[in-house]
């Protein structure tokens, strides 16, 4: 029992023996590099193997027959050993090229390759482990000889694949001593030599041109490489600078929005605004929706470079499958961050203002968090404030003052939030903690209010009605215009003109009393 | 001296003639004259003539046009230019007079 090889020899498809294959290889190889490698010894040798096919095929008539050892050494007693060869040319002087021995050739070696095939190249050609090859070049990366990368691309688009089995025989070749290399670089110089010279003479005009479009072609063909290459590492280089960058926005630094569209400074306080487990979706989403992109980017830029076989397709639909996958989750999630504001509840205090003043003085509270508050937040009376390093939502109250049923002052704190469901709005509404103070005739106040830690905006709002009776007097100092919301007086006095003034509640509404010559009092014991 | 080696010599010496003859009666393929060369005894292996056509057809000797074959793929016909056919006739003189000499020589 042999085994047998399938091969195709110019065009027809012959089955032949394990040890035929290996004698026919070597023969051809033998061939191969006796003739040399311009592109008439190509013409030659596929000429040769032609006429070797040929032979094949009126020895194996019905084509099933295998070819076996003794039909190659029957081919190579008709063909002849290369040496056998010489035609006329040779006779008028020996022709450096035919006098050169096998020789190790360097090659990418495209059957036992992880990237490019260089590192198993460099293997046969030094005769070493490619395994060990590849362990230096990936240590030297590592140790910090970073250009060890660059001088692997450059080998992988300078040196040429060992594409048939004379270049893959060549490539593990003879020995490789001082004395060979010394010599194999004066032949190299020698072809180039007799390749520019032959270019230069072929006066033959076909020839000529074909010579010239092949070099033209080929030098276009390079130029054409090098550009892939560097629009490549442009591309590698900016899908893996971007994805870095979307990551640490995300994960470390937390700045991501801040780049968008969304403005800068939310971002960083996202939690505040998305219950945990939400947070955590959105995160997943955006990083799906924006790096699958990015590494897309990274992934055709080395696809230029290295020109690896992959299945696109497969690539295409995974990644756009994930992307898909991400835009759900993202609507999914912003759903479900909406979900969380579909009820409202409110929770309402009455209280009595216990005083026996005629005169109510109202004032606001020291502003405590003026020097927390992140300044790139408002909206809508909403601040953040930072404490201890921990993020807290600040609200600002509003204040109407309306007139009392009964002749007593009385104070009225509505606190309205949203939420999943009733029960969680209602928690979120009960959850606000307005506190006022009451001192005699003064009332003061708060500027804020604070919801506690870990409270997320469910859009919490504090109403504070104050119920002034008939011809009760209120002072409202300058500070409390920022409160006010839309008082109704009689002088019909916007908001911010209120303060630093008494106010008397008249059946008609609020009207500024009579007092206009009178400095604003403040009786001394209440002073602060 | 070695006997096979100076007909060696001398084969090697005339076979692009040879080659030129046999193409100028027709254009024909490699195999062909093959054949032909094979039975004249002009060759010994055939890994000889593919050089040599090679050779000639780059020189501008020769033109070659493929054409479809019964049995397999597309064969290579070789045929005269022109200016091969003026080298053809150069060597044609060459010959006579090599001939000549010869003749000469052995009177």
């Amino acid at each position: 029992m042999k085994k047998t090889f399938t091969i195709n020899i110019s065009g027809t498809v012959f089955h032949i023996d394990d040890d035929a294959y290996e004698r026919l290889n070597n023969y051809i190889s033998q061939i191969n590099s006796h003739f040399g490698n311009d592109s008439e010894a190509t013409e030659i040798v596929e000429d040769i193997e032609s006429r070797i096919s040929e032979l094949f095929q009126e020895r194996v008539k019905d084509g099933n027959e295998v070819i076996n050892i003794d039909h190659v050494e029957e081919i190579i007693r008709i063909m002849g050993l290369p040496e056998a060869f010489d035609d006329t040319k040779e006779t008028e002087g020996p022709k450096v090229k035919m006098a050169r021995p096998r020789q190790r050739k360097l090659y990418r070696d495209p059957d036992d390759r992880v990237l490019g095939g260089v590192c198993s190249g460099l293997g046969a050609y030094f005769n070493y482990d490619p395994v060990i090859i590849r362990l230096i070049f990936v240590l030297l990366v590592f140790l910090g000889a970073g250009s060890s990368l660059i001088i692997y691309l450059i080998l992988w688009i300078v040196v040429p694949k060992a594409s048939n089995s004379a270049q893959r025989l060549e490539m593990r070749g003879e020995e490789v001593n001082i004395s060979n290399i010394s010599k194999n670089i004066k032949e190299e110089i020698q072809d180039v030599k007799e390749n520019y010279e032959k270019f230069k003479a072929s006066g033959k005009g076909r020839d000529r041109m074909n010579q010239a479009g092949s070099v033209a072609s080929s030098i276009l063909g390079a130029g054409l490489k090098i550009i892939a290459v560097i629009i490549g590492i442009g591309l590698v280089f900016l899908g893996i600078f971007a994805i870095i960058a979307l990551f640490t926005s995300m994960f470390v630094t937390n700045e991501f929005l801040g780049i968008s569209p969304f403005g800068h400074g939310i971002p960083q306080y996202l939690d505040l605004f998305l219950s945990g487990s939400t947070f955590f979706w959105f995160w997943i989403a955006i990083g799906l929706v924006i790096g699958i992109p990015l590494l897309l980017i990274a992934y055709l830029g080395t696809k230029l470079i290295f020109r690896f076989k992959s299945s696109n397709g497969a690539v295409g639909i995974t990644s756009l499958g994930l992307w898909v996958v991400g835009i759900i989750l993202l609507i999914f999630t912003l759903v479900k961050g909406l979900g969380d504001f579909k009820s409202v509840s409110t929770s309402t205090k009455q209280e009595i203002v216990a005083t026996k003043s005629d005169t109510l003085y109202l004032k606001l509270g020291k502003d405590e968090f003026s020097e927390l508050l992140d300044s790139n937040i408002n909206f809508d009376g909403l601040r953040i404030a930072a404490l201890n390093g921990k993020q807290f939502l600040l609200y600002e109250p509003k204040l109407d003052i309306v007139k009392s049923e009964t002749d007593e002052f009385s104070l009225i704190i509505k606190s309205k939030a949203r939420g999943r469901n009733l029960d969680k709005a209602q928690n979120n509404a009960r959850e606000i903690n307005y506190p006022y103070q009451l001192t005699d005739s003064l009332l003061t106040l708060q500027p804020w209010f604070m919801m506690p830690e870990k409270s997320v905006w469910r859009m919490q709002q504090i109403e504070i009605t104050l119920k002034v009776p008939e011809n009760k007097t209120i002072f409202l100092s300058p500070e409390m215009v920022k409160i006010l919301s839309d008082i109704k007086n009689t002088s019909d006095m916007w908001d911010g003109d209120m303060g630093g003034k008494y106010w008397t509640m008249k059946p008609e509404g609020l009207e500024i009393a009579q007092r206009k010559q009178a400095p604003v009092v403040i009786p001394k014991k209440l002073r602060k | 001296m070695n006997l096979e080696n100076t007909k060696a010599q001398m084969r090697k010496g005339i076979l692009e003639y040879c080659i030129l003859l046999n193409l100028s009666k027709k254009p024909s393929y490699a195999s062909d004259i093959i054949a032909e060369m094979k039975v004249a005894q002009m060759i010994v292996v055939e890994g000889t003539l593919y050089p040599l056509l090679t050779r000639l057809k780059n020189d501008g000797y020769l033109g070659y046009r493929w054409e479809e074959s019964l049995q397999g793929p597309p064969r290579k016909y070789y045929e005269l230019t022109p200016e091969g056919t003026l080298f053809l006739n150069e060597l044609d003189m060459a010959w006579g007079d090599l001939v000549e000499a010869i003749n000469q020589i052995k009177k």
